[in-house]
């Protein structure tokens, strides 16, 4: 008697080993993963271990190398039990690894006992040992028992797999083979058709012999049938002289087609195929269990075939859609890119000779003139700024915004700037106050663009100004880890349903001075854009009639400059 | 600085004529090209103290031009100042890269510009 350790996460799969093998005459052990086997392994030194291969935190091919490690020499031999698909992989990982043999799953109890009995070196012992002690009756019963976990097993499998599979022709591909396993037939053949019914969309076979295939070139499509499989949508069952006779164009050699059983690849709508099994194992015949148990499975695949379709063709929707929106996003940006660039050249013009007239190139202008082109110029500049905003927000839209920060002092980047809009508030009559702190650590920041957000802002707080005061301050947050500046007005404020929409896109305030034009509503949005790509925040408060205050923060640089 | 020549290469004829007054104004000499083709022989032609480049030309490309001309001797040496309507994002680093002292988006600032003119005939 052997000593046998069977390891798989599975129970079912070690159940039906430790029978299958207990039956063959072997004292089994079990093992649910690696680190319990090589205990085992150490413990009750087995002659021979079967293993499963795909198993949560140690696999097959681990455990195999650290049972070489551990062992050496000494080590038993070792075969891997494994889902049929992974067999071609798992035979050239198992040589690697100095494995015996590879057992799939599902297999023939006959098969797993022959190839255990090899592995052991007992090459004569394919029959079972001591089956002479063991009744007919007994016989009978341990072969359906046998039969019914090998069933239960590969069912269970199936079910795994086919849930995970999205590919429709390896979905098909193991439906096929596991079909043929469960229902003991020595071939099998899957076809679906067309979806004008003409053709085979797919067409599998399992267990023929490669030498002699069964179709050569043309799959059975019209043979009848197959087509009344389709039609009535019904099982066809045919056993002993009559399969010979019904299949006569199936196959060159049909004269040895002893039995037959076609389900309908059928879901609640449509019929997509048939699953077609030929030759019921050991000269039995086809039963009635069989023909509900392959009618179960057509549904099944049928079910899974219709999920892996749908699930191709909305991968192909998604992937198109997204190609679609790449590829209009592409072309608003070149559109507006192209025509800022054709809007600035006229705009140049005019304000160059608005300047040079200005500037009194072209001889004396009177003050009534001078003030009429100081109009021009100050729209030609607010067209230049708007134009300037678009092409900013595609950038933004598109991803194309970058930043490239430093270690910044505020206060040095604000000054020129901040002087800038003391006069141009002073022109207004309004009161311009500045505090901050000398202390206020360097922030990381890219100097244009924080630039751009405060000139941003303090636009905004003169425009909406009309008399009293704007400031701007500046604060370390109780953290210490962001700078936060305000930027506050006496201006019109905000009424408390439009403040969470500020920052949108296009938004515009209904509350402009009569003076000065409304914008595009492109500015809040980009500073929002500009303040959350340094990884600061930026908010309003405000009151109507009593003014706004925007506050935006800016994190500190954890980058220490040498002398600091 | 003053009395030296400036070649304008731009394709827009008021934009030519704006900066034909303002450089005047300043007392620089001016010469004109219009296009890509004819902007290498005017130049060598006219041998300039400085080039204003406009980017986008007919004929080619303003910076087919620039790459032109610093392989011609007597005029690799010639500064040349870009002045386009196009992004800086993209375009500012790649035309001093191939050799631009300055990059100017239009409208410009003249004030600005001259101050850059001046800076680079000092060089």
């Amino acid at each position: 008697m052997s000593c046998i350790l069977a390891i798989d996460d599975r129970p079912i799969n070690r159940q039906f080993l430790a029978s299958l093998l207990g039956y063959g005459g072997h004292k089994v052990l079990e093992a649910s993963d690696g680190e319990e086997a090589l205990g085992i392994v150490r413990q009750s030194h087995p002659d021979l271990v079967i293993t499963d291969i795909k198993m949560p935190r140690m696999d097959g091919y681990e455990f195999v190398d650290r049972l070489r490690r551990e062992a050496g020499s000494a080590a038993p031999p070792v075969i891997f039990y494994t889902a049929l698909y992974h067999e071609r992989e798992a035979r050239a990982i198992a040589d690697a690894h100095g494995v015996t043999d590879i057992i799939t799953k599902p297999s023939e109890p006959e098969e797993i006992l022959k190839k255990v009995s090899a592995a052991l070196g007992l090459d004569g012992l394919t029959s079972r040992p001591g089956s002479t002690e063991i009744e007919a009756g007994e016989h009978r019963e341990l072969d359906a028992l046998r039969a019914t976990g090998l069933k239960l097993s590969a069912l269970v499998e199936l079910g795994m797999e086919l849930g995970s599979e999205h590919d429709a022709r390896e979905l098909l591909s193991r439906f096929c083979s596991t079909a043929r396993h469960i229902i003991g037939a020595r071939k099998s053949m899957l076809g679906i058709l067309s979806e004008d019914g003409d053709k085979l969309k797919y067409f599998l076979i399992n267990g023929l012999k490669e030498s002699r295939p069964l179709v050569h070139d043309r799959p059975p499509l019209h043979h009848s049938v197959l087509e009344t499989i389709i039609n009535d949508r019904k099982p066809v069952r045919i056993n002993h002289g009559e399969a010979n006779l019904l299949l006569g164009q199936l196959s060159p050699d049909s004269s040895s087609i002893h039995s037959f059983l076609g389900a309908p690849l059928m879901s609640a709508t449509e019929v997509y195929g048939w699953l077609v099994l030929l030759e019921k194992q050991n000269n039995e015949v086809f039963t009635e269990e069989d023909e509900r148990l392959a009618t179960t499975l057509a549904a099944q695949a049928a079910i899974a075939y219709e999920n892996a379709v749908f699930s191709e063709r909305l991968q192909r929707n998604a992937e198109e859609l997204d190609r679609t929106r790449r590829e209009q996003l592409e072309m608003k940006d070149e559109f507006i890119s192209h025509v800022s660039h054709e809007l600035r050249s006229p705009l140049a013009a005019l304000h160059q000779f608005t300047t040079i007239m200005l500037d009194g190139l072209a001889g004396e202008v009177s003050s009534e003139q001078r003030e009429y082109l100081e109009i021009v110029l100050k729209n030609s500049l607010q067209l230049r700024d708007m134009i300037g905003d678009l092409l900013e927000v595609t950038r933004t839209q598109g991803g194309k915004l970058t930043i490239e920060p430093q270690p910044t002092s505020l206060r040095d980047l604000f000054r020129p700037m901040i002087q800038t809009y003391k006069r141009r508030a002073a022109d207004k009559g309004i009161d311009f106050r500045t505090t901050c702190p000398y202390e206020l650590p360097l922030v990381q920041a890219d100097p244009t663009r924080i630039e751009q957000v405060l000139s941003n802002l303090l636009d905004n707080a003169l425009k909406f100004t009309r008399q009293g005061a704007i400031s701007v301050s500046g604060s370390l947050d109780e953290r210490e880890k962001f700078v936060r500046i305000a930027v506050t007005d006496t201006g019109f404020g905000i009424s408390a349903d439009c403040v969470p929409q500020i920052f949108d896109r296009l938004y515009q305030s209904p509350n402009t001075l009569e003076s000065s034009r409304r914008g595009l509503g492109l500015g809040l949005h980009i500073c929002k854009h500009l303040v959350e790509l340094h990884g600061g925040r930026i908010w309003v408060e405000s009151k109507e009639g009593e003014g706004t205050t925007v506050f935006f923060t800016v994190p500190v640089t954890t980058i220490h400059e040498r002398n600091n | 600085m003053k009395g030296n020549k400036i070649l304008i290469i731009e394709d827009d004829h008021d934009i030519r004529r704006g900066l034909n007054v303002r450089l005047r104004a300043s007392d620089y000499e001016t010469a004109f090209a219009s296009d890509a083709v004819m902007a290498l022989s005017i130049a060598k032609k006219e041998a300039p103290d400085l080039i204003l480049l406009d980017l986008g030309l007919p004929g080619g490309d303003g910076f087919l031009v620039l790459e032109r001309m610093k392989n011609i001797a007597s005029l690799a040496c010639t500064p040349v100042i870009v002045v386009s309507a196009r992004d800086p994002k993209t375009n500012e680093k790649r035309a001093l890269d191939a050799g631009a002292q300055a990059f100017f988006q239009k409208p410009v600032d003249n004030k600005d510009l001259l101050v850059a003119i001046q800076r680079a005939l000092m060089k």
